[in-house]
């Protein structure tokens, strides 16, 4: 087995609106992945594709468009999909086709933009509705026409505040601090610092989650060259490991159907196979990039990846231990909350991100001396995790 | 078309369901109740219901219904719902030997509590379709 390592990463800013044609998106960001790594577009053997856009118009054949589109040549060809995990599914995708020596150098293209919705049309509009709701949610909760989780992730955070005595000032802790972090960084979708009182102040959506409490409706991509370290010319030593890889996937789709909903098995042994995999302990991590998607999720996963106790997050984001200068940075780019949310491409800019952290270049703030860094995404209410330990 | 959300609904049940999923909605009909499915090998009660059993994997299986009563668990309102408007609470409750269920509460939300004690109703939807709903139980 080859050791496949991160050679080069990519990533355009997160803004809402799609501002460019896809396949431009996707070859800006692949543009920049491979001069990042030095390694030029004929030495591409492998193209591992999320979908064009996650819960957008649907682009047939995506994967196969995109390498005419690039100009690659490939032996390993693949779109993956499952929710929020879409991207590292294509990234473990590469590093398996790299790792079994059938791939030497992989380009993984994430991207992401949000529905165009038209609600002109009466009747195209409802059908929209019904089928996704029904495909999403499945025949029997389908009913309900949810759309995007926001009620059940709303429930959790309830749920967590009754079990756990957490206020609404506590949990807007979380966006506080991912405000000042995305304050700072040239990717972020919402740059503007904000207190306490601005978030209880913004709209709720779904009782007791507010606007600034929740992922905004984003548009990106980011790209991430694997690569086997034999093809690698003398930029080895920007190479970044994967030094562990943790995945669990609970067989319940919102909502664990035996609880609880404010701490996720997926989460726990995700963490533990992608820690006992590198040999390191939580302890070691000095920074993450965690798939937070509303405020008190945020919180939870703290707490269920081990880097607090139980119920202790808000206190342990307010003394200040988990941002620069604390006990580990966590989501330096703002996280899903500031940075954006492209879901299908959010993992990946997680990963450049982490990657660009641990070569002491990052673009937003810098994590003092980091050795070891650590990525989660999930997909449902939790329900699924993988969990990345990544080292320099 | 008469009613689009009707017909869309419909068509999506036939497209995106289950054969236990079929069974459930005509069981909900005639029965006034919802029912979930039950391993005649292991005895776990699935909800929503399906034709074989998650736990053992034995294909065999038989409906019962939920319990009567459960306990509200969780809940939130649903601002967007294209069909629950009103109600527009929705809920997470918990049934003895099912598990958690989701599904619309009645009532305002601001009077409801965790833990309190909830029974099941079946609303029409129209167009020959229903759904559960839970109503809060004075105690």
């Amino acid at each position: 087995m080859i050791d496949p390592v991160l050679a080069g990463v990519g990533a355009i800013p997160v803004t809402r609106d799609l501002e460019s044609p896809l396949p431009d998106m996707a070859a800006t960001v692949a543009r920049e992945a491979l001069a990042d790594a030095g390694i030029s577009a004929d030495q591409v053997d492998g193209l591992f594709v999320t979908p064009a856009a996650l819960s957008g118009e649907p682009w047939m054949m995506w994967a196969a468009g995109l390498a005419e589109y690039l100009g690659v040549r490939t032996h390993g060809l693949m779109m993956t999909e499952n929710g929020g995990i879409t991207a590292l599914l294509a990234l473990r995708a590469a590093m398996d086709a790299v790792a079994m020596g059938r791939v030497k150098v992989a380009l993984v293209i994430a991207t992401d933009t949000r529905p165009l919705i038209d609600t002109s049309h009466f009747e195209s509009f409802v059908r929209n509705v019904t089928f996704t709701a029904m495909s999403l949610w499945g025949p029997v909760e389908g009913m309900l026409g949810l759309g995007a989780p926001v009620p059940v992730y709303a429930m959790s955070a309830q749920r967590y505040m009754h079990e756990y005595g957490a206020s609404e000032e506590d949990i807007a802790e979380a966006s506080v601090m991912l405000r000042e972090h995305s304050s700072r960084h040239p990717l972020a979708q919402f740059r503007d610092r904000c207190t306490v009182q601005d978030v209880l102040a913004s709209p709720s959506l779904s009782p007791p989650i507010r606007l600034m409490q929740a992922a905004g409706i984003s548009t990106g991509a980011a790209a991430v060259v694997v690569a086997a370290p034999e093809v690698l010319n003398g930029s080895a030593a920007d190479a970044i490991k994967v030094s562990g890889w943790g995945e669990h996937h609970d067989p319940s789709h919102f909502i664990p159907r035996e609880g609880p909903i404010t701490s996720f098995v997926s989460v726990h042994k995700a963490v533990a196979s992608a820690l006992e995999q590198s040999g390191r302990s939580i302890d070691d991590v000095d920074v993450a990039e965690v798939y937070g998607v509303f405020g008190a999720t945020e919180l939870m996963l703290y707490e269920d990846l081990g880097f607090c106790e139980k119920g202790k997050a808000s206190a342990f984001v307010k003394d200040g231990r988990s941002t620069f200068g604390g006990d580990v940075v966590i989501n330096p780019t703002g996280g899903r909350i500031s940075l954006g949310h492209p879901a299908g491409a959010t993992p990946m800019y997680q990963v450049v991100e982490i990657v660009r952290q641990l070569r002491g270049i990052a673009p937003g703030g810098q994590a003092e001396n980091a050795g070891v860094g650590l990525v989660h995404a999930e997909h449902g209410m939790l329900n699924g995790s993988i969990v990345m330990v990544m080292e320099n | 078309m008469s009613n689009p959300l009707e017909e869309f609904t419909q068509q999506a049940v036939k497209v995106f369901g289950n054969s236990a999923s079929k069974d459930f909605y005509a069981k909900l009909g005639t029965d006034g109740h919802p029912s979930a499915t039950r391993c005649t090998g292991c005895a776990k009660v699935s909800y929503p219901p399906r034709e074989h059993c998650p736990a053992c994997f034995g294909g065999e299986v038989e409906w019962v219904k939920l319990p009567e009563h459960g306990t509200l668990y969780a809940f939130t309102t649903n601002k967007r719902g294209l069909r629950f408007t009103a109600p527009s609470v929705i809920g997470v409750v918990e049934f003895d030997d099912v598990g958690l269920v989701i599904g619309p509460v009645e009532g305002d939300r601001h009077e409801l509590k965790i833990g309190q004690k909830v029974g099941v109703k079946v609303l029409d939807l129209g167009g020959g379709m229903s759904y559960p709903q839970f109503t809060p139980i004075e105690e």
